[in-house]
């Protein structure tokens, strides 16, 4: 644990490069291990793994090498944004906190460093991250390169609290950045898909830390909807998971407080029961399932969560899913949910989970999801990793289109460089930051050329 | 490597009600603990539960991994060191196994949250956990 001290000294660059230049890297052969993002369902052959142990190795093998990279944060992605046929680099080994300024209260991370690794180190020093995702699992570079996102209309996503970061560009390039001096480049560089180079080394904003409490319910999808608003703008996050085949939805809010923890006990079994569970409703007709899920759902006892910030705001998933997630511009959003509902019942689409509805604040990176002056709902669909999401997401995605979504760069989408420069006004910009850092294309595989080229 | 269904019976009304809380419990509580354990408590904990041992290296990658479920069980995975939960598994192959682990099997994400693992660490991390070495090539 690093105790209070200015972050970025010299100690701290120090110890970030090390006294040695050390990665390991694996040549392509019949025994190359093959690369599966966390669902299974994408997947590569790299060249092979970097795995540098230092920055100072990740720079050496960098400068030192001509070949294509994609960095992989955890492989939490359903976007092809790592599959590669040259090497990956693994940045795992670049983690921890390095360094907190007592005055500006921001902290500097590794860029390696999951995000279910913030909340502790921060929390000793009485700290916190403003918001945080729902899944924890994703390195911060992975995330913020992504423009992964909390819940809550008066929160930014995680890229909107970066305020410096270093790049080691595809040239080898050191690029120590903020918004200060780091001008366009930083701005490109908070949401760049692993596209301007490798991030090693994150500075974010942070608070004082505090606890939440959380409390589900259950609700009538109407109800929910006609209260959405005053209830987004009087909770810190608020969020609904509605169900499809019923009239009902979960109903999450989450608010600061003083109560002691509370944990509710999980049963050991419930991801078990849970895939049993979906297994035998994908079984039944989906017309057949309504009456099941409305029929029970006055059964359900509101539930309650209580603790620090971090423990609250994100957790682990282990049931495996594939995602679509759009965000919409706000006044959009209660229409859009409402069409995909009734398209996907109304084409009698097979699929258990819930959808996620909620509002996010507008911020101000370039490629970040919700960039601009307005605020956005984010929707989110899902399909149990193994079963058909084609079907569903192709249903789906063109209904967000239509009411002006932009998509989450870490799931699921089939845009390409024509559509997303509709969508970002900086689109072009950022096109050509990277053409300038990137000028022989290391960084690009093939998802990323039909975004950018 | 949480292999394994048991079948679904009783009413559907109750199946229903067990379906949504347990949907809710899977989407918003998941898991009790949020960190990551780090190399030390972990291989502390663990010590003596295996017949097998690691290298430092791999030891450091598997506690950051694997130990996230197979310590504890969560999410019915089998727990390290402990030859009852890994016999069923184990019969159906060690090569299955790691095929499981590389592409991912029920809840057992794909190469177990290690991206920085090589075949040749899986196969070791199998063997530690199951505490039985291998018997047939593997790759």
């Amino acid at each position: 644990m690093i105790s209070r001290r200015k972050f970025l000294t010299g100690s701290a660059m120090a110890g970030l490069f090390g006294s040695s230049c050390a990665f390991s890297s694996t040549a392509k052969s019949a025994n190359t291990t093959p690369w599966y993002n966390w669902s299974g369902e994408l997947s590569c052959v790299p060249a092979g793994r970097v795995v540098p142990k230092n920055e100072a190795a990740l720079v050496n093998y960098i400068q030192s090498t001509t070949g294509a990279l994609r960095p992989v944060g955890s492989g939490h992605s359903f976007s092809p944004l790592v599959p590669t046929d040259g090497h990956i680099i693994v940045i795992d080994q670049l983690r921890g906190l390095l360094g907190y300024d007592e005055k500006s209260g921001d902290a500097t991370f590794g860029a390696g460093t999951m995000l279910a690794d913030l909340g502790a180190p921060l929390n000793e020093v009485g700290r916190a991250m403003i918001n945080m995702p729902d899944i924890d699992r994703q390195t911060f570079a992975g995330a913020i390169s992504t423009a992964t996102h909390g819940t809550g209309i008066s929160l930014g996503g995680l890229s909107d609290y970066v305020r410096a970061l270093r790049l080691i560009t595809p040239t080898g390039k050191i690029l120590d950045l903020d918004a200060a001096s780091g001008g366009d480049v930083f701005e490109a560089a908070r949401v760049s898909l692993g596209a301007l180079g490798v991030i090693s080394q994150i500075t974010t904003k942070t608070r004082s830390a505090y606890r939440l409490k959380a409390v589900t319910t259950v609700k009538t999808l109407e109800d929910a909807l006609d209260t959405f608003d005053a209830d987004a703008a009087s909770n810190r996050h608020h969020e609904l998971f509605p169900f499809l085949y019923s009239d009902y939805t979960m109903s999450l809010s989450i608010n600061e407080t003083d109560e002691p923890d509370f944990i509710p006990p999980v049963d050991p079994g419930a991801d078990q029961q849970f895939r049993d569970i979906v297994d035998l409703w994908m079984s039944t007709p989906a017309m057949l399932r309504k009456p099941m899920v409305d029929s029970v759902v006055g059964m359900m006892e509101p539930e309650t969560k209580v603790g620090p910030s971090y423990r609250v705001l994100s957790n682990l998933r282990h049931n495996r899913f594939n995602e679509m997630e759009y965000a919409v511009p706000l006044r959009n959003g209660n229409a859009c949910l409402r069409e995909i509902l009734n398209t996907v019942m109304a084409q009698k689409i097979d699929v258990v989970f819930p959808l996620e509805y909620r509002y996010v604040q507008g911020d101000e990176t370039w490629l970040g999801m919700h960039s601009g002056h307005e605020d956005f709902a984010a929707i989110s669909i899902h399909q149990q990793a193994g079963y058909d999401y084609k079907t569903y997401f192709d249903i789906a995605e063109p209904i967000f289109w239509k009411y002006g979504g932009r998509p989450h760069w870490g799931k699921v989408h089939s845009l390409g460089r024509e559509q997303l420069t509709t969508l970002y006004p900086k689109f072009e910009d950022f096109r050509k930051i990277r053409a300038e850092l990137d000028p022989h294309g290391r960084m690009l595989n093939a998802h990323l050329k039909k975004l950018f080229l | 490597m949480t292999e394994g269904r048991k079948q679904i019976s009783g009413e559907p009304r109750r199946i229903a009600s067990i379906a949504l809380i347990t949907l809710t419990a899977w989407l918003l509580q998941s898991c009790t603990e949020s960190e990551v354990g780090e190399a030390g408590p972990l291989t502390a904990e663990i010590t003596g539960t295996s017949k097998m041992a690691l290298s430092a290296d791999v030891m450091e990658k598997w506690a950051r991994s694997c130990a996230q479920c197979h310590v504890a069980g969560q999410a019915g995975a089998p727990r390290t060191g402990n030859a009852e939960e890994w016999s069923p598994r184990l019969e159906k192959g060690q090569a299955m196994l790691l095929e499981h682990t590389i592409k991912g099997f029920n809840m057992m994400p794909a190469l177990g949250y290690c991206m920085s693992c090589e075949t040749s660490d899986f196969i070791a991390m199998i063997e530690f956990m199951s505490g039985s070495p291998r018997k047939e090539s593997m790759q």
